[in-house]
């Protein structure tokens, strides 16, 4: 078929779809779930092409998003929540790694669960178990219309959980290729590696919004200073990609950089988020095509006991890191829940971990298969959370 | 390079040299310019070159649909007998021009080859919209000449898309091809024009039906929905050979005349990037090494069809009393070409081995066009008095 006419197809079904059901569950767990019947594990009607364009559909749409979220991070804002919330969003990511780590730990030396390798199996799982999917969430968020200090703290979290993520994976690889190959833990490669990751990304996202400042100062228009924001979100999406930064935190900084002082960005913000709706459509009905139910079956009993975990990690760590950072109530009952979702952070961990450990490659499997899971239930989630902490506002 | 990287540098660039010699330089050329300079370096992702043709087929179905206010209720009943007119008369007009000009040559250098006259001259009656109706768009013009030369490129595709499958018929049966044309001749020309209308409306009454449902006129929504229609549009007619441009047309008028709602001003968003890397990737494929070899042909075609365009023009438009004004300079607007005519070459150089030459001629001209008709069209804008913005 020819590829317009099934791109125009794929929009408007999946559109209606979303249409009638958006009501009762957020749109983006709709596309997901076209996505999932319109894709290769059921009638196979979306286009090669499209579905060979997942990776890089997925920085930009990521990008995007960061970019959008940076937005959050207005000066005034971050003063308020700032320190709490990276506190927060680190506390609950190490607390859901331990939690899963420890729990499939105490499985496997338990005798009721086996595995060649425990040690490094539980590691690796309890990794992956942190990461988190801005994606998903900020959809929810954008599309209920949520606002308020949850709204506030449950963005930034999603976001710092990517650098948090990062840490504990790369610590953990660290500690885990040890286990299985011998060989010392260098500790300056546990510690300097992340951080240089995190900090390339950091530089690198805040001169592209330092250039984007400027360059807004000279263009006042529409149309231009949406050219010009789409290229450097372009950009810092690229060059994460080239050089193994992380395509979030880049296009986070430049978000936030230009947020605080950029004189128009208020304006270029709103620009920019007529722009995304059609892409951000195409990006999660291709993840859900992408998704491959035949392994379903193969999930197994760690699989089970790795959502199990993940789930009570998520919700309690955010409860016990509420309370610590003295965080509002809604906070702390309900931020565990929203953040649920994991998508494409944990799936580029968990093609890391196949290239890393060969031997281990089942673990790849398990964890893409409790991604359709969470993929699912997140959304679900995420607006539980948003409806219980009162940041939707009733419908005038 | 990570293609990432290479469209955020495409838009960049683009923009910033748009805006750097927009004063002098319409933005359309700079924007072909940065793409035969990134192309040439190599900049340009091939995936991005590859994709061209969805990226045109966009573009187009955009651009038509946007078009639609104009043509709007009133506007069309009494303007569009008249701009009908006028292009079948300015298609004809150049079609003779340039045929008789190329017989003449032909003549003149002993090679008498009318099939080739023929096919010259009906890929010289089509125009490429885009230039004008983007440069429209920048300077927002309104008036007289704006209405006419909008409605006129598009019909002109119709009329120029006509002229060329009876060409086509005709030139095959001189060359002996054994295909039975009467049926094709006959045929075509209607089915040209009551397919596009047929699925346009059709297309356009659903998409007013999704305006009245979705009352709540979420953004979102709107902006989603009017985009695949668009795409289901020019999908559509793109598989039936059909224009796309004037079904996508067609069902814009629809959706104007049945819904009260403006679903245009929503989608002027996505039209900034579109145009930026539909030009981009057309600079990047013009192949300009074939221009010298086959000069002499390039040039003649390129002066024998400017002189049909504008006179044909002038002469339509005094026939059926038009202002002035369109008379004088509508002809200057629709000088570019490099779509459809390529498009055209292309399958004629297949579907004919004898006419190989064709493509070649038809791409070096689409590449002088690519770089007057800007400027011929800004004068006529500026000229007319019918801008309103100082881009």
């Amino acid at each position: 078929m020819d590829i317009v006419l099934n791109l125009g197809i794929l929009l408007l079904i999946t559109y209606i779809f979303a249409f009638f059901a958006r009501e009762k569950v957020p749109s983006v767990l709709t596309y997901i779930l076209i996505g999932l019947v319109l894709g290769r594990s059921i009638a196979n009607f979306i286009d090669p092409t499209f579905m060979q364009l997942d990776s890089l559909l997925s920085t930009l749409v990521l990008a995007f998003i960061a970019f959008e979220i940076g937005d959050t991070f207005r000066w005034q804002n971050v003063k308020q929540l700032g320190i709490k919330s990276i506190a927060l969003s680190t506390f609950e990511g190490t607390f859901t790694a331990i939690i899963v780590s420890t729990g499939l730990m105490a499985l496997f030396y338990s005798g009721i669960l086996h595995v060649a390798h425990p040690m490094p199996v539980a590691l690796l799982l309890g990794a992956t178990a942190a990461a988190t999917a801005p994606a998903a969430t900020f959809m929810v968020v954008k599309e209920r219309k949520a606002r308020g200090i949850f709204t506030d703290y449950l963005l930034m979290a999603v976001t710092f959980d990517d650098a948090v993520g990062i840490i504990i994976f790369d610590f953990c690889t660290v500690i885990a290729r040890a286990l299985l190959y011998g060989g010392g833990i260098n500790m300056a490669e546990v510690i300097v590696a992340p951080l240089q990751e995190i900090g390339y990304s950091v530089l690198c996202g805040a001169a592209l919004g330092l250039l984007l400042v400027l360059i807004c100062r000279y263009i006042q228009e529409k149309e231009g200073s949406l050219l010009v924001s789409i290229a450097m979100v372009l950009l810092a999406a690229g060059l994460s990609n080239q050089f193994g930064f992380s395509p979030l935190l880049s296009a986070m900084v430049l978000g936030a950089v230009f947020a605080n002082l950029g004189k128009t960005s208020k304006r270029v913000f709103q620009y920019v988020d007529e722009w995304t709706p059609p892409l951000f459509l195409l990006f999660f009905v291709i993840s859900g095509a992408n998704l491959d139910i035949s392994l379903l079956p193969q999930v197994g009993l760690i699989g089970l006991a790795y959502a199990l975990l993940r789930a009570c990690g998520k919700i309690f760590g955010d409860n016990l890191g509420a309370t610590i950072v003295k965080a509002p109530p809604e906070v702390r009952k309900y931020l565990g829940f929203a953040m649920l979702p994991q998508a494409g952070v944990a799936i580029g961990f968990a093609m890391l971990i196949k290239t890393m450990f060969p031997e281990l490659g089942y673990i790849t499997t398990i964890v893409m298969t409790i991604v359709i899971i969470f993929e699912i239930v997140g959304p679900i989630g995420t607006q539980y959370a948003l409806e219980k902490s009162g940041s939707i506002e009733k419908a005038v | 390079m990570n293609p990432l990287i290479s469209l955020g540098l495409v838009f960049l660039i683009a923009y910033i040299a748009s805006h750097l010699f927009g004063r002098f330089i319409p933005s359309d050329l700079v924007y072909v310019l940065v793409g035969v300079i990134l192309g040439f370096l190599g900049i340009i992702p091939e995936s991005m070159m590859e994709s061209e043709y969805a990226i045109a087929l966009l573009t187009m179905g955009m651009i038509a649909f946007l078009l639609s206010p104009f043509l709007g209720g009133g506007n069309l009943k009494d303007l569009g007998a008249k701009m009908i007119t006028i292009s079948v008369i300015e298609s004809l007009f150049t079609f003779f021009v340039v045929f008789l000009g190329f017989c003449a040559y032909f003549n003149i250098t002993g090679s008498i080859d009318v099939p080739s006259a023929l096919l010259l001259g009906s890929l010289s009656s089509l125009t490429s919209p885009a230039v004008a109706l983007m440069q429209f768009r920048e300077y927002g013009t309104k008036g007289p000449l704006t209405k006419y030369s909008t409605g006129m490129l598009v019909f002109d595709e119709v009329s120029g898309l006509i002229i060329f499958i009876i060409v086509m018929s005709v030139s095959r049966v001189m060359l002996g091809a054994s295909v039975s044309p009467l049926r094709n001749v006959a045929l075509a020309p209607i089915i040209e024009i009551l397919a596009p209308i047929t699925i346009g409306t059709l297309c356009g009454l659903a998409l007013s039906w999704f305006f009245e449902r979705a009352n709540d006129h979420n953004k979102d929504s709107v902006i989603i929905t009017t985009l695949g229609f668009i795409l289901l549009t020019a999908g559509i007619a793109k598989a039936l050979t059909i224009s796309v441009l004037l079904t996508t047309l067609i069902m814009g008028i629809v959706v104007v005349n049945r819904s009260q709602y403006d679903a245009a001003a929503h989608l002027d968003v996505f039209m900034g990037p579109a145009f930026l890397i539909f030009f981009v990737i057309a600079g990047a494929n013009l192949d300009l090494e074939v221009i010298p070899e086959a000069w002499p042909i390039i040039i003649i075609y390129v002066a024998l069809r400017a002189f049909g365009k504008i006179f044909g023009t002038k002469a339509g438009a005094m026939i059926v009393g038009a202002p002035e004004v369109v008379g004088k300079l509508a002809g200057y607007t629709m000088l570019a070409q490099g779509g459809t005519d390529i498009g055209l070459a292309f399958m004629v150089s297949v579907a004919i081995p004898q006419m190989s030459s064709m493509l070649t001629i038809v791409l070096g001209a689409a590449a002088i066009f690519e770089i007057i008709a800007p400027f011929t069209t800004r004068m006529a804008i500026l000229r007319s008095g019918e801008d309103t913005i100082e881009p």
